[in-house]
Parts: C-alpha cells; structure tokens; sequence
C-alpha cells in the first residue's frame, strides 16, 4: 500500500504556517524505515520549494537587496528550525498522546511506534489532517466526524444530545445511511423538533432535490428534562482541509441558520478541526482567523477521547493501520 | 586560490582516507574526540543522521563513484593517510559501503543500501595537496554558493577559516574579496563574519548555562537574523561599520537577547518563540518605546510588550490596506460571477458588518482624542 500522493510534495501552505510542515515531517518519520526524520532532510527538500523562500522581510530587502542563494538557504533552515521549535512543543503539550520524540539535540525526530489508544487518535487526526497525501478522503473525514460527535458528547454535560446531522458520511451501519438520501426539507422539519423551533422557509422555498445539510455537520443541545424550548444549543462544524474550515465558520452562524429556522437563542458554534493549529510558544497559530466559533483543534479533541476505544468501531481503524505500515524507500 | 584542476588525480584506498578533524560542519561535541579510537563511527553516526548520507550510498551504490569528482585532500605523513577536506559525505557513504558496522544509527535505511549496491568502490579517486589553506576557496564556492549547501553556522566557521589566509586590509575589503572567492555578496559575508564572532562569545560564556543549548541546538540562522535587525543591533552593541564590530558590545544584552531567544521558561516557551517575532523583538528595542523594554524585562510576553510600540498602528493600517487590496480584486473579477452563491452572499454581509463596527470604533477614538487635545 502507497499513500496516493507520495510524501515527495511538501504541503502547499503559507511559509509561516510551520504547524502544517510539522505534520508533514511527523508523517516522513512514520514512512522513514528507522521511523527517522532531521532537520537535515527536510532541508534537503528546498529545491522542491526554493521560488517559495528568500524575498526576506523589509527591512532585509532593503539592506542587502536581493537574496542570494546563500542567504535563501539560510532562510530555508531558518524556516526548518521554526519548524523544529512547532514540534518540539508537541511533545510538551501533547505528552503521552504523542508517538514521537525529537532527538540528537533536536535534530531529528523519532516516531516510536503507536503503543496507545490515545497514539492512534493523534496519528488519525494527523492523516485526517493531510487527506490529499493518504487516498482515503471519504472514510477519514467520516471518522473524523464521528470522533467529533463524540468528543461533543464527551465535552457537554449529562443529558445532553448530540447528533449527526451532515449528509456525508460513510461509516457503515448508520442511521445516516438513510439520512443521506433524505431531503433538505424533511432534515430541516426534524431539526426544527429537535431545537423546539419554528421553521421561517416555506417547503416552496427549498429545492426538492436538495439532500444537502446546508454546512450543519453536528446538532447538540443541553436540556434540562423538562421538555420545554429555550436551552443551549450547539451547531458543530467538522472540516478536515486545512484552508476551508475558517470562511466555513460563516455556514453555522445564527444569521445563516435564522432564514431556515426560528431559533430561540443564539447556538454556541463549534468549529472541529483535526489540525493541530497551534504556534510553537503554544499559542495559536492565528486567532484572528477564529471567527465567533470554539475552535476545538487535534489538542482538544484528543483530550476529550483520552481512553477510549471507540476508535476501533470506525471504518478508518485499518484504513490508520495501513498507513502506519507504509515505508518509504530510500529513494 | 588552489590550482587543483591541473592536478593529477590519483586512486587511493579507502582505509588510507580519515575525515577532516576541522570539518566546520561537525559540531564541536564531535572534533573534539578526534583522537578518540572511535572517532570515525562517531563521525558516520553523525554523518547518517544529519547529512543525508543514505541517498548518496544509493547512487555511489547504484553507479560508482565519479572519477570526475575527485576528494581533495591533504597528505599527513606521520601517519601515512590523507585527509579529506573535501568529500566527507562521500567518504562517509564509501565507507559504509564496505563496512555497514561502522554505524550504529538508521539501521533498517542502511541494511536496505547495502544490499542494493551494485557497486562497493575500495579506492577513490583524490587530488592531493600539501595543506589545507589551498583547498579552502573551493570549499566555499561549493558550500555557500553552490548545491552541497551547509548549514549557516558551518558556513561562518569557514568564513573565519578563509579569512585567516587573507592578506592584511579593511573588513570590508576582505569581505568583498571572500564574497568573489565564494561568489557571493560582501554584505552577507560580513553579516556571517560578525554574526559567527558574537556566536564565539555566547560559546565562550558557555551559552550563559541555558539549559539543552549547545553548539547543535544553536539556531545561528535566526540569530544572525536578529542581530542583522537595526534596533536589536543597537542594543547589542554592534558598529557593522566599524573595522571591529564587537568593540562596544554590551555582554549583559547579548545574554539578554541569547535567553530571550533560546531560554525557556517552566513552561517550555522562549520568549521570542517563533523566529518571525523578531521583527517584534525589533520594535520592543527601539529607543522610542522605553515602556515596552521595561514590560518585557518585567515579564510581560512579547505580545503585550509590542502593544506598547507603534507596531500596533502599522499593523491595522497594513491589515486595512490589504484587505482593500483583495476586496478590489473581488471587485473587478465579480462581473464574471454569474450565479453568486449563498454564502458569498453571506462573506459580503459580514465584511459590511466588520467595516461598519470598526469604523464606528475608529470615529469614536478619533472624537474622544480631540476632546482630550482641547
């Protein structure tokens, strides 16, 4: 088994997005033959990437002009040891829940193996974070959701409910099987029983072929067993591609949702991402990117599924475990 | 420079080949057991590691090695070997070719090459020379310039070999005169030279005892960087101008900035955290924000420091000039949306909503301002 885009490509991201090229060096050590990974060889990779680097910031450009190809090399390990510096806060942040450990002064990284329940979620959340690399896309993002309902479940409090409502998903054995053929309307009536909410459009107004979920992938609510309305409500929203999921904020906020449906307060927004998007001082990576939604990343998530061996109902559980086995030649 | 090109190339066993003890691209923890018995395993571990070895074994594996491109090395007759200055990651690789045992890292890679090779050279071809002052200007070309780049702080070590061979004249000149030899620019060759000179004075206060930092964990590349930054350069002490740049260095700021860039908290954050903070850095050390030095000595985090800078304003205004820059772009593509969507729809709202608040938040600071001025 190849993964489908082989780990040759780095990641098409931002040069100070160093969160994504440390997920993509976590999976060159899982592919390595000795699970190996050092600064060394990701620097290696430059000519892959060189017109990327080297304009500098300002005030360099304006004291020494052009770049040299000398200087862009140093650019490029300076970027390698921001990198470094992203990772070497995982193993701080992430402790037990990560398979890897940096060695020789920092120079490398070492994968050790998935030994724990907790180390195989981080190493699904990392695949499902770089889908266009592994040929998986539709299992993954699935498990994904259903790690993210989960997690939701784990994260509200006693009596709360928590439910699928994204049209997409291909675990076996759902009850989302027959959810995915079932129109708009019909999901919105349900939704709007659910929530103890009006409906404001009109069965006109929605296309009859429509089978879509309109961006709503989780629904939860917390009750409080006296079946009337007016309770928290949580409108959840899972994505897995590292550049869709902020203008996808937009999709679950209370002003989209208030033209299909009445809703008696505002929902909480909860954005689940599988990266880990956060910079080296642990901080995240950009909050200003984080619009009006609780943005539960791979750190968060793996906290609330410490433990829990419900990975192991998912489709994705062999779809991880051949990954893993895959072993990059050397060369 | 070396007239090695009309040089005899000779063929020469691989056990008479030893790694270079002043390779600037080992660290110090490695030369410094150069007359350890086990120095050469050393040296291939490190090597294996770090340096990309495993794909040239492939290629010399797969088609022996280039005659063309001879090791250079230096005859050392009290021990009847030569060695190699130039050519250690091919010595490595030769090496391991005859002999897997010699490493004890990246066993699974290995054992995968070695069975794969086609070839096992047991000589190589070499130029020799009498020292190694004749081979540096070629190291430098291929090294800096050139493919086989090394890393920043190897490439400033051998800068301050090279320029130890040069005749007496003005720093600039003898920067000017590198530059060509390497084919490079005077002003980055300076940056290095000086930047490698300060790094000598971290090393000679043995890294003010900051815990894990050593010469391999020492990212010289952002330090550089930062010293190459006006404000932090002022701070230090550095005169780039002057023909001794570090005379008026202040040691208790360079072990500032070194722990604020390098040392880390209980927590396990540096101060600085990424490099692209030190554009921050650079502001909270400008002489105009006192304020700001003051926070951030006190504890403050980088962050909060900076607010107390103008950095701040230059920010907004680039955030609103660069927005009107996509928005205009949207503008003048949007005659080619023929069905908008929903959720365009949507952005547009929120981008009128957002411009709306912030310039009400705008006018109200600019009113409670002048009531103040009067």
């Amino acid at each position: 088994m190849k993964f489908k885009n082989k780990l040759e490509k780095l990641p098409d991201c931002n040069n100070d997005e160093f969160y994504r090229m440390a997920d993509y060096i976590e999976m060159k050590a899982i592919a390595n033959a000795d699970g190996f990974y050092a600064k060394g060889d990701f620097t290696n990779e430059k000519p892959k990437r060189a017109s990327d680097l080297g304009e500098g910031d300002i005030e360099e450009n304006q004291k020494i002009g052009k770049q040299t190809n000398s200087k862009k090399n140093d650019k490029w390990e300076k970027f390698a040891d921001d990198i470094y510096r992203n990772l070497e806060n995982r193993v701080k942040e992430y402790k037990e829940f990560y398979p890897f450990t940096l060695t020789g002064n920092k120079l490398g990284i070492q994968f050790n193996g998935v030994n724990t329940i907790d180390q195989h979620y981080y190493v699904l959340l990392l695949y499902c974070s770089n889908l266009a690399y592994t040929g998986y896309t539709n299992i993954l993002t699935s498990s994904f959701e259903r790690v993210c309902e989960k997690a939701l479940k784990k994260l509200l409090p006693e009596g709360s409910d928590v439910r699928l409502f994204g049209s997409s998903n291909v675990e076996d054995g759902l009850e989302s099987d027959e959810w995915k053929t079932t129109k708009l309307w019909d999901k919105l009536v349900w939704l709007s029983s659910f929530l103890h909410s009006k409906l404001s459009a009109q069965e006109s107004e929605i296309n009859i072929y429509n089978k879509g979920d309109r961006g709503l992938d989780i629904v939860g609510k917390t009750t409080f067993n006296d079946n009337l309305s007016h309770f928290p409500i949580y409108f959840g929203q899972c994505a897995c591609s590292p550049d869709q999921w902020k203008p996808k904020q937009m999709s679950i906020s209370p002003d989209v949702w208030n033209s299909l449906l009445s809703l008696n307060n505002y929902p909480t927004r909860m954005m689940f991402i599988p990266q880990s998007f956060r910079n080296a001082n642990g901080e995240w990576q950009d909050r200003h990117s984080i619009t009006q939604s609780v943005l539960i990343d791979r750190y968060r998530i793996l906290k609330y599924m410490k433990d829990d061996e419900f990975f192991k109902e998912l489709s994705s559980y062999e779809v991880v475990n051949t990954l893993l086995s895959y072993k990059e030649s050397s060369f | 420079m070396a007239e090695y090109i009309t040089q005899q190339i000779q063929m020469i066993p691989v056990d008479q080949l030893v790694f270079d003890p002043e390779n600037p691209r080992l660290p110090q923890t490695i030369r410094k057991d150069k007359d350890n018995k086990d120095y050469e395993s050393l040296v291939v571990d490190w090597m294996l590691q770090f340096e990309n070895v495993i794909e040239l074994m492939g290629s010399i594996g797969e088609k022996g090695f280039f005659v063309a491109e001879p090791l250079l090395v230096v005859d050392v007759p009290t021990t009847g070997k030569f060695e190699v200055v130039e050519g250690n990651r091919r010595l490595t690789a030769t090496k391991l070719l005859n002999n897997p045992e010699l490493a004890t890292k990246r066993q699974n890679a290995l054992k995968e090459v070695v069975a794969e090779a086609k070839v096992t050279p047991t000589e190589l071809p070499v130029v020799i020379f009498q020292n190694r002052s004749e081979v540096l200007a070629y190291l430098g070309y291929k090294h800096i310039t050139g493919v086989e780049a090394w890393d920043a702080l190897a490439k400033a070590k051998y800068l301050k070999q090279l320029i130890a061979t040069l005749p007496d004249d003005t720093l600039d000149n003898k920067c000017r005169t590198l530059a060509k030899v390497i084919g490079s620019r005077a002003d980055y060759v300076k940056l290095l030279l000086i930047g490698v000179d300060v790094y000598f004075e971290i090393e000679k206060n043995d890294f003010y005892q900051i815990p894990g930092l050593s010469e391999e964990s020492f990212e010289f590349g952002v330090f550089y960087t930062a010293i190459n930054r006006s404000n932090i350069c002022k701070y230090v002490g550095l005169n780039f101008d002057d023909e001794n740049p570090l005379k008026n260095i202040s040691q208790d700021h360079l072990k500032e900035l070194t722990k604020w860039i390098f040392e880390e908290n209980s927590e396990g954050y540096t101060k600085l955290g990424e490099s692209r903070n030190l554009q921050k850095l650079d502001r909270v050390l400008d002489d105009h924000f006192p304020k700001a030095l003051v926070a951030f000595r006190e504890g403050r985090t980088l962050d909060e420091a900076t607010r107390l800078t103008d950095h701040p304003d230059i920010i907004f205004e680039k955030g609103l000039n660069d927005s009107l820059i996509y928005l205009e772009q949207a503008r003048n593509t949007m005659h080619m949306v023929d069905k908008p969507t929903q959720t365009q729809s949507d952005i547009l709202k929120q981008i009128f909503k957002m411009a709306q608040d912030m310039f009400r938040v705008v006018e109200a600071k600019k009113l409670e301002n002048d009531i103040t001025d009067i």
